[in-house]
């Protein structure tokens, strides 16, 4: 019993260092705060469009432009404390800006808004791997894909599967998704690149993160589609079979929806699913709150647009 | 007693998660019981385990003797324990829509202005003009129509082999959904931004029919003139096939202009791949330019029932 005793007391004190190492950065007890917050602020499917739409473009006429973009997120994250932009995919192609310079201004101005990660698009293709392997390098930022196979293509090592935040005291994981190649991208364009199952691949990650990384929130980034009439693989078919996923920011099908989609996943929890239709027309922004109890998640519909 | 047994495994555990999480301690080690966990731990890493600590002015045994401390230690832990993960709480959804009313980041402004100079000089050129907006939309549309009419133009041009029946134009391939007034360079790579060069296949008429049922399934795609079919919107199919007013008959090919991308299969054309195939080599956008700028101007187009809707 003594040298049982003597153990407890031992294992007290080395758990006790263990989480202090652990914690040290941001101890908790030194928070004052209970709730703390993160703000996504997301694209998709920019395709090019630098400026707005110009006068004769119909229903989109005088819409979109990466300067009142900037000019946003730029406040946002002068009045938000933890801020993190994404974007799924479809960057290029659309405008005679891809034409001529093959995507060199649409990565510099989202380096010079200071994107946090992207994902690849069937259209990030159209300008052959090699360029867009070129174009990755001219990222200051990790382009995230976990289903495409790039080993024999000039885009080997040039991407990353997820990454990890660190903000504050949250720790949130991103993952990149992409649509199957085959009949989309003419195959001289994807090359070698090896197409994976989205589904398999996303659950394989999203567990990792949630459960080894410890990661607070796990984020897909999808060109996958947001729903589809056939069974062809979609953001919405992705979040019923998984369980690890809290929020799909979407892409390809340029849906825009009005509010945030909530689908229930495997275990019947609630994943959100995004999507801000195309061209920049739209800043998609998740303002969400991190609690130390856990309690039933609340999802508010906040679609007035801020002036 | 019952308590307190539970308490100590509880610890235990907590206790290993954390060796395994900072010290990514072998598993089979973790898999022992805790007395032999010990005595492993202190064989292996004894810096962990030693009553002299290398604080020599607080030795380590000082410490334990203090019940204080001990409570503290328990605090801790249990503390940790808690408030270790936080959990999703909230998510407040919106979107912002970037118009006129916003403010515009100069750096932004700054960086594009270099390459807009040099692609506006390019591509503000005005090749042709239009009075009445020329709209894509399904199942026909003025705009639809006037390209899958350049792709025949130019396959009948360029292909003297054969005798070109008519054209066919995938809906997602047209990028913009209208044009109003002057047609400029630009607007003509927008309308057709991809690479895409002129290719005539030669189907047979199971081909063909797998081609018009597949437009049929999408709502209709840009067909040009010679074509019509009636869509049935109640099991999108279509019927009533006619070329040049006549059903389509099963004894002849087809010599059909399309573009490479849905000859080799795309926009679910898999029932073209492996067919005989000409590249023209010509770029889709090339053809449009030339197409608009030799159309009498202003250009006028009207629908003309190439494809309906039918209950």
């Amino acid at each position: 019993m003594s040298s049982r005793r003597n153990f407890i007391e031992k294992s007290l004190w080395l758990a006790a260092g263990a989480s202090m190492h652990t914690l040290l950065p941001f101890p908790v007890w030194a928070s004052d705060s209970r709730t703390v917050r993160l703000t996504i602020l997301h694209t998709n499917d920019v395709h090019s469009r630098l400026e707005p739409f110009p006068a004769d473009a119909g229903k989109y006429a005088g819409l979109g432009g990466a300067a009142r973009r900037a000019a946003i997120v730029q406040q946002i994250r002068q009045t938000h404390e933890n801020v993190l932009l994404f974007d799924s995919g479809d960057i290029l192609q659309g405008t005679p800006y891809f034409n001529m310079y093959h995507g060199k201004p649409e990565f510099e101005i989202m380096n010079a808004m200071a994107y946090d990660a992207a994902t690849i698009g069937n259209h990030d293709f159209d300008s052959g791997m090699e360029n867009l392997a070129h174009l990755t390098d001219l990222a200051n930022f990790p382009m995230l894909s976990a289903n495409y196979d790039f080993r024999g293509t000039p885009m080997v090592q040039k991407t990353l599967p997820y990454t990890i935040f660190e903000k504050n005291d949250l720790k949130i994981g991103v993952f990149g998704i992409g649509i199957a190649l085959e009949g989309l991208v003419p195959p001289k364009l994807f090359g070698k690149t090896q197409y994976l199952n989205p589904i398999e691949k996303a659950n394989e990650i999203a567990v990792h993160l949630k459960t080894e990384k410890n990661c607070d929130l796990v984020i897909c980034l999808s060109h996958l589609g947001f729903e589809y009439d056939t069974d062809k693989t979609s953001d919405k078919l992705l979040a019923a079979a998984s369980s690890h996923i809290d929020i799909i920011l979407g892409g390809h099908t340029h849906t825009f929806l009005e509010k945030a989609y909530v689908a229930k996943n495997k275990e019947g929890k609630p994943t959100l699913i995004n999507q801000v239709g195309w061209a920049g027309i739209w800043l998609g922004k998740l303002d969400i709150s991190f609690e130390k109890r856990r309690k039933k998640l609340t999802i508010i519909d906040a679609n007035a647009p801020i002036r | 007693m019952r308590t307190k047994q539970c308490l100590a495994e509880k610890h235990f555990k907590i206790f290993k998660k954390n060796i395994e999480n900072i010290f990514d301690y072998p598993k089979n080690v973790i898999n022992l019981n805790s007395t032999s966990f010990y005595r492993k731990l202190k064989a292996q890493r004894p810096q962990f385990c030693s009553k002299k600590r290398k604080n020599k002015t607080m030795p380590h045994k000082y410490f334990l003797a203090k019940k204080n401390f001990l409570f503290a230690c328990i605090c801790l832990l249990l503390l940790s324990a808690c408030t270790k993960q936080l959990h999703l709480a909230e998510i407040a959804n919106q979107h912002i829509e970037m118009n006129d009313t916003q403010a515009q980041n100069d750096v932004i402004n700054k960086l594009i202005a270099p390459y807009k100079t040099g692609m506006e000089e390019e591509m503000n050129q005005i090749i042709a003009r239009v009075e009445t907006p020329l709209t894509k939309q399904k199942p026909e549309s003025t705009l639809g129509n006037i390209c899958a009419d350049a792709m025949l133009w130019a396959a009948q041009k360029n292909d003297s082999l054969h005798n070109i029946d008519f054209a066919i134009s995938n809906y997602g391939g047209l990028r913009i959904l209208e044009i109003n007034g002057n047609i400029t360079r630009g607007k003509v790579f927008e309308l057709m931004p991809f690479d895409n060069t002129l290719t005539v296949v030669s189907i047979d008429s199971t081909t063909l029919y797998a081609w018009l049922s597949h437009i049929a399934s999408q709502g209709g795609w840009p067909i040009s003139e010679g074509i019509s079919m009636r869509i049935d919107t109640l099991h999108w199919q279509a019927n009533d096939i006619r070329l040049h007013g006549k059903p389509i008959t099963n004894n002849r090919m087809y010599q059909v202009a399309t573009s490479d991308y849905l000859a080799n299969g795309g926009d679910n054309c898999s029932f073209l791949i492996g067919k005989e195939n000409q590249n023209l080599g010509i770029l889709l956008r090339d053809i449009l330019m030339e197409y608009f700028a030799d159309t009498p101007q202003p250009i006028v187009r009207h629908l003309e029932n190439r494809i309906i809707y039918e209950q």
